[in-house]
């Protein structure tokens, strides 16, 4: 019943999407003219206005508040509304869901859009969610959990037994909330990235951006004399190699969260891209047989996208920790392995 | 909107909420969560070795009980076989006692028997030594009177002689 | 001594996964590695106007070597 449900939701709001991009292009004579890469680039990209769905001519938007600065004018606030359908308002105006300002002047686009909307939501319910499970443990002392309790406790321990501990070592506590955050944040941003007219937020590169950005500062911060003799003076390496070597290690550190960048941004928009397109085909067909395919193979791409949606939650805040327990250990195992060397490995084995 | 392009305003909602929220969950949600848990683990733990520790003292107990009966038993069986031995040893006693008793009774009787004997024939031997004495006296006398009864009696005795 | 190349073997579902998640992270980072660099070399030349892409050649040996290396190092870590 409910996976109906959510088809009919899908499909409405997907009609929404189809018609929009003709209701914001001024010149389209024809609201048959269906462009797909369009929809979909527009679908996960951000916006000023929340586009909920479309029946038929009625579009159900909610205005987002728009907040600029320009150097000259200051700071302007007010609806989207007042930008909707290409409106100037206060000198500024919409050009492709980018903010411009019609005197030319630069605009430091501080908007809660779409993305930062979902922000918040997912913020917000993060804070209930979990302020509501520590109520339970405090309410509930040592017993067994309970409830919305029980569902979560295994997946904190998960992250902190499977995760923290193995990656970091004995200093993993300092890091836990931080890895708690991250691991709950993608998971809880990437399931309403999956409801119909949710925002793709964990797909948005700022959004992958900051939480890379954070990984390294931390990983930084808390890096110990051993991580940064390993950088400018790898054991191992002859002097003579050493201004090769250290390039090579400084792109490491920057590389490792580059990478964690990436992949959550593309795995998230890939996913939507591919549920689009299965459903798109439909337009594109202008045909109603192809829409059960279409449909069920939206809908596979729907469940493993809630599969992926953990999945990257959880290779982030693994790589996260992983990075973070390079920085702080203290052995040289790895030195004394990098050779090849057989000898060195029976003996980590014990 | 190009969409490898990071656009700043998101990027600083992004870090003032997302660093709120780590904040504030922190404080809120994981400290608290995380302490619990641990707590939780903890006396887990704590009632597992407790478990543990009262089984150990549970074997000892028993170990100990059967040890000590063990011990009541040996101790049994010693008195036992002490008793038995004294019995024994009593009964032996009492044995050689009665024979060394009744064989000193018999040799006593034995001894006043031949005592008895040897007064009464001593006596007998008084008497017959008396009464010979007495019947040669009278004899002597009345044949000293007479010379050649005299002389036939020696003879007759040197014949007895001369015979063995 | 049995297993020499694998000292944590991964017994259960939780190690496989982390097994999973850190070769497919080592993948990505051989790829960021050589993609990162040759778009440096590429922006050093175009912001240098130079007429023969020497930043962006270098970078990117320079960045096929360093994804080589930290490849190599990441697998022979073993754990």
């Amino acid at each position: 019943m409910k996976r109906l449900l959510f088809a009919l939701l899908c499909l409405l709001s997907l009609t929404a999407h189809a018609s929009e991009p003709v209701a914001t292009t001024a010149d389209a004579t024809e609201s048959e003219n269906f462009n797909p890469g369009e929809m979909i680039l527009h679908h996960i990209g951000d916006s000023h206005e929340w586009h909920w769905f479309s029946m038929g001519e009625t579009h159900v938007t909610t205005y987002l508040p728009v907040i600029a600065y320009r150097a000259g004018s200051g700071l302007s606030v007010f609806s989207s509304h007042e930008l909707a359908e290409g409106k100037v308002h206060e000198g500024l105006k919409l050009e492709h869901e980018h903010l411009v300002s019609t005197d030319g002047a630069k605009v430091y686009d501080f908007s809660i859009t779409k993305n930062v909307a979902t922000l918040m939501i997912a913020s917000a319910l993060m804070l209930i969610v979990f302020i509501t499970v520590a109520r339970g443990y405090a309410k509930r002392g040592t017993a067994a959990p309970r409830g919305i309790q029980s569902f979560f406790e295994p997946l904190i321990i998960f992250i902190r037994d499977e995760v923290a501990k193995k990656s970091i070592g004995p200093k993993y506590e300092r890091y836990m909330p931080y890895l708690l955050t991250v691991f709950f944040f993608i998971w809880f941003s990437n399931l309403l990235g999956l409801l119909p007219g949710g925002a793709n937020l964990t797909g948005n590169i700022a959004v992958t951006l900051t939480l890379a950005v954070i990984t390294l500062l931390i990983t930084l911060f808390s890096s110990n004399k051993n991580y940064w003799a390993h950088i400018f003076a790898t054991p191992g390496v002859p002097k003579a190699l050493l201004p090769i070597m250290i390039p090579v290690e400084l792109i490491g550190i920057v590389v490792k969260p580059f990478s964690l960048m990436v992949r959550l941004f593309a795995n998230i928009t890939a996913g939507h891209i591919v549920t689009l397109s299965f459903i798109s085909l439909i337009f594109i067909f202008r045909n109603i047989g192809i829409a059960p395919v279409s449909l069920a193979f939206g809908l596979f791409i729907f469940f493993l996208e809630l599969l992926v949606a953990i999945l990257q939650a959880y290779i982030f805040t693994l790589l996260t920790a992983m990075y973070i327990g390079g920085a702080v250990e203290d052995h040289h195992d790895a030195d004394y392995q990098m050779g090849g060397g057989d000898g060195a490995m029976p003996a980590k084995a014990h | 909107m190009n969409i490898v392009t990071p656009d700043l305003g998101l990027i600083f909602w992004q870090v003032v909420i997302f660093l709120i929220v780590v904040l504030l969950l922190r404080a809120y949600a994981w400290k608290p969560i995380l302490s619990s848990l641990k707590e939780r683990e903890s006396s887990i733990e704590g009632a597992l070795r407790m478990a543990d520790q009262a089984k150990l003292e549970m074997q000892q107990l028993q170990a100990g009980n059967e040890k000590l009966l063990a011990e009541a038993r040996m101790e049994r069986d010693r008195i036992l076989k002490e008793a038995t031995t004294m019995s024994n040893q009593f009964i032996e006693q009492a044995k050689t006692k009665a024979t060394e008793e009744g064989a000193r009774m018999i040799e006593q009787a034995r001894e006043a028997i031949r005592n008895e004997k040897n007064a009464a024939l001593a006596e007998v031997k008084n008497t017959a030594a008396q009464l010979s004495i007495d019947i040669a006296e009278r004899i002597l006398r009345r044949e000293l009177t007479d010379q050649p009864a005299q002389q036939q009696l020696v003879d007759s005795y040197l014949k007895e002689v001369k015979l063995n | 001594m049995a297993s020499p190349i694998k000292p944590n073997n991964p017994d259960n579902g939780s190690d496989r996964l982390r097994t999973v998640a850190r070769y497919s992270g080592i993948g990505m980072q051989m790829a960021a590695t050589i993609g990162l660099s040759t778009w440096a070399g590429y922006w050093l030349d175009k912001h240098y106007q130079t007429k023969t892409p020497w930043f962006t050649l270098g970078l990117m040996l320079l960045g096929l070597f360093a994804a080589l290396y930290n490849v190599i190092r990441a697998v022979s870590k073993g754990e």
